[in-house]
């Protein structure tokens, strides 16, 4: 394996990166947005008058919390253009 | 040196890792369950039976990732006894790596996740026992929710194991882009497929919850948990895209 030219190692790299940045970077926000959806559940449950505005605030919060993923996708999607080229 | 046959290896390793993992999330889940059984009981002794069958479908249920992950092992373990047209190829061993990880990974998130979702029902069910056939089956609709992370990373994982058919004929600097590329693609979905299985589950479980402390709100319940719970997966099909583009190269 002694002849693995630097462009191969830059674009595995890149490649390998794109995985991992989208993998992990979808942990959180899984993890952040069903525990707004949850919690969201119990208090309408709990107040079904205040309906609208829990469902309203569980949507702002998720859409919030679902913005690192965007940006993990982003990043991805830039490495694998370094990757692919 | 001896010829080092690295993709049996790698078909052992990553039978290792994919049913390793997964028994840590569906054992967790399947105990998990027997927990929210207990606590039930302990509120409601006479409700001993319903409770018992409850948990005993939740928990058939929660096994599901973890037979998935069976499933990979095996497989992975026929290529390990196998003759492989390129026992020396990089990128082949890197594929059955990767297959590994994704669905151990995956599997770990949602049979942990149906473990929450069946531990709040089986304990809502004790709370309201008029209720429990309704709450058998929305219990069971979050944990097939919870498990949708989970079949994006079998078909990766399926896709990986069947991928090379000409890893052989690669040069080394090809064996080893392509490696990084396979493992990176088997990281992405199995890491993507963590967080949402643990999260959308858990929105399974306060959902029962909810319907068993105030049963004639349901439709509102359940606008809140098939939006959530849909918003909550959609970062594991973002990894499942990534994994799709990184295996088209």
């Amino acid at each position: 394996m002694a002849e693995i030219d630097s462009q191969a190692i830059i674009k595995g790299a890149a490649l390998l990166g794109a995985g991992i940045c989208m993998g992990f970077g979808a942990i959180g926000p899984g993890v952040g947005e069903g525990f707004a959806a949850g919690k969201a559940c119990e208090g309408i449950s709990r107040r079904p008058e205040e309906y609208s505005t829990l469902f309203r605030t569980m949507l702002v919060g998720q859409a919030v919390s679902e913005s690192t993923g965007i940006y993990s996708l982003v990043i991805a999607f830039m490495l694998y253009s370094v990757g692919s080229a | 040196m001896a010829e080092l046959h690295v993709a049996n290896m790698a078909a052992y390793l990553g039978a290792a890792v994919a049913m390793g993992l997964g028994a840590i999330g569906s054992g967790w889940g399947i105990g998990y369950a027997g927990v929210g059984a207990a606590r039930g009981m302990a509120m409601q002794p006479s409700q001993t039976s319903p409770l018992f069958r409850s948990m005993l479908i939740s928990q058939a249920v929660a096994s599901n990732p973890s037979i998935f992950a069976l499933v990979i092992a095996f497989l992975l373990y026929g290529f390990g006894n196998e003759t492989l047209a390129a026992p020396d190829s990089l990128a082949q061993a890197a594929a059955f790596l990767a297959a590994g990880i994704s669905v151990g990974l995956g599997s770990l998130g949602s049979g942990a996740g149906n473990g929450l979702v069946a531990a709040d029902a089986v304990e809502s069910i004790a709370r309201t026992p008029r209720q429990s056939s309704k709450i058998t089956i929305m219990m069971v609709v979050g944990q097939a929710m919870g498990q949708t992370p989970v079949l994006f990373s079998l078909v990766v994982s399926f896709m990986l194991i069947y991928s090379g058919s000409e890893y052989g004929n690669y040069t080394d600097s090809e064996q080893f882009l392509h490696a990084c590329r396979l493992l990176g693609m088997g990281i992405c979905m199995g890491a993507g497929a963590l967080g949402p299985g643990l999260g959308s589950s858990y929105i399974g479980g306060k959902f029962c919850q909810g319907l068993a402390r105030t049963p004639d709100i349901a439709q509102k319940l359940n606008n809140t948990y098939f939006v959530g719970a849909g918003v909550s997966q959609s970062t594991a099909i973002y990894a499942f895209v990534i994994s799709l583009i990184l295996s088209t190269i």
